[in-house]
Order: structure tokens, then sequence, then C-alpha cells
């Protein structure tokens, strides 16, 4: 018989390390309110950052699963939200590199990054998958991935741009950047299909 | 600006950014702009996991039970096995030992039958045997008989198992 939903994630006095310690002490409630806490902020980075949805779906199992299995390596310093969300992105950058949908991106590129790609064979598809997605779905779409990632990591996680630094293994300077980039393309493409 | 836009400059970042966009329009523009495409990134609807991902998560978050759990959880049946072991184990030494020492006195006194007869057989065979020497030392029975009783002769006094 399917589980009912989750518990509502209005547990505000709880955080989420002493969730995490209690279920490490084998309170699985503990568990299913972190998940309930942080599922929609983590499926929403892994959906928007694949572009995919069965792949998300995947991704966003197998960092919950990890996340089970290393219960005993975890430690409270590391911050559950920032631990949670740095296995779910090497999962999908991991991912997406063996699909080929990786591309890292120089600071050097700011142009390139911001340039919408090639619609030439596909712009009828392009279209009619834009009325179908909603018109950020789109933006993203057209974003470049490492662009994608900083703003998305941002918007989802809640981390700050020097955690995010750290998590992508980049410069504050660069991450900054990248957010910078992200936005100006966001912008751009909104402002395209007004 | 961006670490304006998300609340994490410092105090005097944050002062200059508003000087300079307060004499800036261009930038000004751009910041407006920048905030409205947040808000509606921000608007728009987040995916949701589907429901049969969150059970799986929860299915594979149920703890495994460790050894000294698992071995309370099969208490019952472990017992049980081990009864049915015992019981096995005690009817098997039962059917072995049991019969054999009723047994015992009938197989040793055929054992000791065996070994009188084998005596009285080889003293008897000798007896015989030499009778018949005698008498063919007395007079013989021919070539092909005496080939024949020192045959027999051979046969006779040899051990039984040889046979």
């Amino acid at each position: 018989m399917p589980r009912q939903p989750l518990i509502p994630p209005t547990d505000v006095e709880s955080t989420d390390d002493a969730l995490f310690e209690r279920y490490r002490g084998g309170d699985t409630a503990a568990f299913e309110r972190l998940l309930a806490r942080h599922q929609s902020a983590l499926f929403g980075f892994l959906a928007r950052l694949a572009g995919d949805r069965a792949l998300a779906e995947d991704l966003f199992q197998e960092t919950w699963l990890r996340v089970v299995r290393e219960a005993g390596r975890y430690r409270a310093e590391q911050k559950f939200n920032r631990w949670l969300f740095t296995i779910a992105n090497r999962l999908a950058i991991d991912a997406l590199r063996r699909r080929k949908r990786w591309a890292s991106v120089s600071v050097d590129d700011e142009e390139a990054a911001v340039q919408l790609p090639d619609r030439g064979p596909s712009a009828a598809d392009e279209t009619a998958r834009r009325q179908t997605m909603g018109r950020i779905e789109a933006a993203l779409a057209t974003m470049q991935p490492a662009l994608r990632q900083v703003f998305l990591l941002r918007e989802n996680s809640g981390l700050s741009f020097k955690e995010i630094a750290a998590m992508t293994g980049a410069p504050l300077g660069t991450a900054l950047w990248r957010m910078s980039a992200a936005l100006k393309h966001l912008r751009k493409e909104l402002q395209t299909m007004e | 600006m961006v670490l304006e836009l998300y609340g994490e400059a410092d105090a005097a970042g944050a002062a200059e950014l508003k000087a300079h966009l307060a004499g800036c329009a261009a930038c000004r523009q751009a910041a407006e702009a920048t905030r409205a495409a947040l808000d509606e990134f921000r608007r728009e609807p987040t995916p949701k996991p589907s429901h049969e991902t969150i059970q799986q998560v929860l299915d594979a978050a149920e703890p495994r039970p460790g050894i000294f759990e698992l071995l309370r959880r099969l208490r019952p049946v472990l017992l049980q096995a081990a009864a049915v072991v015992v019981i096995a184990l005690a009817g098997s030494f039962a059917i072995k030992f049991w019969p054999q020492k009723q047994a015992a006195p009938a197989v040793a006194a055929t054992a000791a039958a065996s070994a009188d007869s084998d005596s009285a057989w080889s003293t008897s065979a000798e007896a015989i045997a030499e009778r018949i020497w005698q008498a063919k030392a007395g007079g013989g029975f021919g070539a092909s008989l005496d080939y024949r009783i020192a045959s027999l002769h051979g046969t006779l006094t040899s051990p039984r198992s040889d046979w």
C-alpha cells in the first residue's frame, strides 16, 4: 500500500542536522521530514539543470540513496543542505558529461555564453517546445550549462556564492561572473519572448 | 550587482551600487529588468518528483537490521531449527547404538564359531592330506593321480582365504 503523503515541511523547530542525527539513530520519520523539506528545491535544481525529467528523477533518487548510504560519514559541520546539493551537483554533472550535454565555459567566453544556440535547422522544434514549456524553462534550456548550474544552485539551494564557488571548484569571481552572465541571459530571453 | 541582488553585498558595496544606479539610467534599467526576470522565475511552479520516486527513496531509507537485530527477529525459527537438529541427532544415535547392544553377543558368538570352524577345518584338512600323502608314498596311484593328489594336498593345506 502506498505510503501517505509526506509530513508538510512546517517543522521549523528542527534543524536539518538535528533531523539527520535522529535519522542516523533510526528515526525514519526524521528522514521523511528532511526529504519533504528539500525535495522541491532539489528536484527543481536537477530537473532544470538536466532539462530532462526522467534523468532528474534518477538523479534525485540516486542523490538520496547516497545520503542514506553515506549517512555514517556525514559530519554536522558540513551543513546538510550543502552536502545534499554537493552530491546532487556532482551526480548531475557526471550524468550530463556522459550524455555529452555538459560544456564548461570560461570567463573569456562571455559573449558566446549569452548568445542563443544556433536554431537554424531546429527552429520550428524549438518554437514548438517553447510553446509547451514555460517561458522560464525555455530561457534556462538555452543557457550555457555552467551558467545554469550556478544560477540554479543559488536559486534552489540557498547556498552563498562562496559556498557555490567551493562546490563547483571555481574561484568566487568566476562564480559571480557566471551568475551575472546567467541573469543577463535570462533577462534577454524573457525580453525577446515578450 | 549580483551580490546585492542576493543580499550578500556588504554595507559599503551596497551603498556604492546604490549611488551608481542613482546616476546611471542604463544600469538602473538593467537592474530593474533583472529583478523582474528573477521574480518571473520564482513565480514559475517548481517541478516535483513523482510519487514513485519519493516512495523508492523512503523505502531505501528504511534502516537495515543489524546482525543482532536479525538474530533477535529470527530467534523463534532458529529455536525450532535447533530443536529439529537435536531430535534428529538423538534419533540417529539411538538407532546406531541401541540395536547394536542387543546384537553384539550374537556377532561375537558367530565370530568365535567361525574362528573355531576355521581352526577345525584346517586341522581336519591337513589330516586328510597327510593320509593321502602317506598312501601315495606307500604305493602310488599313477602319474596322473599323483599330480592330482599333490594338487589336492596343496589345496587342503593352504589357508581358506586362498580358495
